[in-house]
């Protein structure tokens, strides 16, 4: 049986091909004639050489061990892991969008440009923002983008502002943007509610203040209800309020960051917009921004003149560009297509089904598990399992459990402010029935806890690989794969 | 495993009012989401159902659970500063990402 543990290397076999390949109609060329000495290997590469059907069972016995949201309930906390409509996927392939090229001139590409000039409005409408680029790669990339519009149009005014301030419960990609970005980031304090300490914000806030980042709802899930007050303490002082669209899941429909007083915005498509979480990629993160910022937008802008969809370079102001060509189009494409299928009605009905989960859940795990904040939750929640630490039982341990039931954890160990933090989001395509069968699971492990600890401190038991000895791989490190010699 | 305190580390200890309910334990904690790292404190707290008593002499004993075990080396020297507190000289030091 083949298993994870065969790597496509070790079932190789010398000679054995996976397709049958014609002769080459095309002279061959004499490689020492046309490069250098030492550019020209002397061995052929290692390539694996298996047959079609063995190719075909290898990654797809690899693609069983994996976990996603087509095959398992996935409430890690501050990703959305939402299922992604595979009608997504159809429109995305259509030939008019995935047989295109960047470089075809404008008017032969006018379909495409329409909805990418679609897509900026419908986003610029959902943000409450004046206007968008849709170039950013990833949540963290569209950061970045916003922080250097931030530092253009401080810098415009004559002022070298350098101070980006970022709550404790921020994601770690904000300070990390910033300091990029070229900013110095301090840290606010969040207070005993868990939301940003308004009087501690104001002893900060100066005339070096550049930006605030702020997620809202923020990563534990609380609706920052002073929102109005720190819009209005930042702006008093010359700063810029960054929106970090992680938790737009919470607001879709409802509200607004433009009505919330923020003057850039960024959104992870991948998250509330049903696009793929795809191992590191693609993503996009998409920026609004207000009018004041428009001028710094990234170039080049798609455009409407004259009933003709245009790309536009022509902005001296701007930051230049940040993505190669316009974004990860497939990805803004099944964005594009999840707006149009849900509908005004429907977005809002994703963020109200996702608080009503979330709380939902949360009041079924509070008698188990403490929960550290009494607000109505958002779209996330945060327990802590300081009550199991007592125990001798971490969060880490009944995360390791979990996969024992087919579920993957939630997020662990963040937010920082948070003893033993668990950090559970259901979103809004979940049934009662399974929010209801992971109750049941985390409330079974929260009694073995009690009763029968050892189940939980030797997790998993039902996994391909066992308990990782991460301490292990920490001080000794083996990253290097050496393919043994196979026998013929 | 073993623990050697140096000698302002010792001294701290053996002025901590230790009970029968309140011991000193080194606590591995974790912190991140993406990551992990691991930060070690010495702190008064109850005992745990799977912990470990290391006999340090003098009469001062500390407690691990069995998770923070996990995260300890055979042989781990505690120091104390008064500015930084206590210190865990190990190949992670205070903290390391996991």
């Amino acid at each position: 049986m083949i298993t994870y543990k065969d790597l496509i290397f070790e079932i190789s076999r010398p000679g054995r091909i996976g397709c049958s390949l014609p002769e080459s109609d095309v002279e061959a060329v004499d490689l020492s004639k046309k490069l250098p000495a030492h550019l020209i290997r002397d061995e052929a590469p290692e390539l694996p050489e298996v047959s079609e059907l063995q190719l075909v069972r290898h990654y797809t016995a690899l693609s069983n061990k994996n976990h996603g949201v087509d095959n398992g309930f996935y409430p890690l906390g501050s990703c959305t892991m939402k299922y992604n409509p595979k009608i997504n996927e159809d429109v995305a392939r259509l030939d008019g969008f995935s047989r295109i090229h960047p470089y075809q001139p404008e008017a032969t590409v006018q379909g495409a440009l329409q909805l990418l000039h679609e897509l900026q409005e419908d986003l610029a409408v959902i943000t409450g923002m004046d206007a968008v680029t849709l170039q950013p790669s990833a949540g963290a990339q569209g950061e970045w983008t916003g922080l250097m519009m931030v530092k253009a149009y401080h810098e415009q005014k004559g002022e070298k502002r350098r101070k980006v301030l970022v709550p404790d419960s921020a994601h770690g990609t904000n300070p990390a943007s910033a300091t990029v970005a070229g900013f110095r980031t301090v840290t606010i304090p969040s207070n005993e509610n868990g939301l940003v300490d308004v009087e501690e914000l104001k002893k900060h806030v100066d005339d070096d203040t550049a930006a605030l980042m702020l997620t809202n709802p923020n990563t534990l899930g609380l609706f920052e209800k002073d929102i109005v007050e720190i819009a209005k303490v930042i702006h008093e002082a010359g700063g810029l309020l960054y929106y970090d669209g992680a938790n737009a899941n919470a607001i879709l429909g409802k509200t607004t960051p433009g009505k919330m007083g923020f003057d850039i915005v960024h959104l992870n498509l991948h998250k509330t917009f049903t696009t793929p979480h795809g191992g590191g990629g693609p993503g996009a993160g998409p920026v609004g921004v207000n009018k004041k910022l428009i001028p710094f937008l990234p170039v080049p802008r798609i455009e409407k003149k004259n009933d003709l969809f245009v790309l536009n370079v022509n902005e001296p102001l701007s930051i230049g560009r940040v993505k190669g060509y316009y974004g990860n189009f497939g990805i803004l494409v099944r964005a594009y297509t999840y707006i149009r299928t849900m509908g005004p009605s429907g977005l809002r009905q994703v963020s109200e089904s996702a608080v009503l989960h979330a709380n939902y859940l949360r009041k079924k795990l509070e008698p188990y598990f403490l929960s550290p904040y009494e607000q109505v939750s958002k779209h996330e929640f945060v327990l802590s399992g300081s009550k199991q630490k007592k125990l001798g039982v971490r969060t880490l341990d009944m995360a390791k459990r979990l996969l024992d039931f087919g579920y993957h954890p939630p997020t662990i160990y963040f937010p920082l402010n948070v003893e033993e933090c668990l950090m559970i989001e259901p979103t809004e395509t979940e049934t009662k029935e399974t929010l209801d069968a992971f109750a049941d699971v985390m409330i079974q492990i929260a009694q073995e806890v009690e009763e029968n600890p050892d189940i939980v401190l030797n997790a998993p038991h039902t996994t391909v690989i066992g308990r990782l000895d991460e301490v292990k791989a920490a001080r000794q490190p083996m990253v290097r794969y050496e393919k043994e010699t196979v026998q013929t | 495993m073993k623990i050697e305190l140096t000698l302002s580390a010792r001294q701290q200890l053996l002025g901590w009012p230790v009970t029968e309910s309140q011991v000193p334990r080194i606590d591995a904690n974790l912190s991140g989401g993406c990551s992990l790292s691991v930060h070690f404190s010495l702190v008064l707290d109850e005992p745990r159902r799977n912990d470990t008593v290391i006999d340090c002499g003098d009469g001062v004993s500390l407690y691990i659970d069995r998770f923070t075990d996990r995260y300890m080396e055979e042989e781990t020297v505690v120091d104390y500063t008064d500015e930084d507190g206590f210190i865990f000289k190990n190949s992670f030091g205070s903290s390391c990402t996991v």
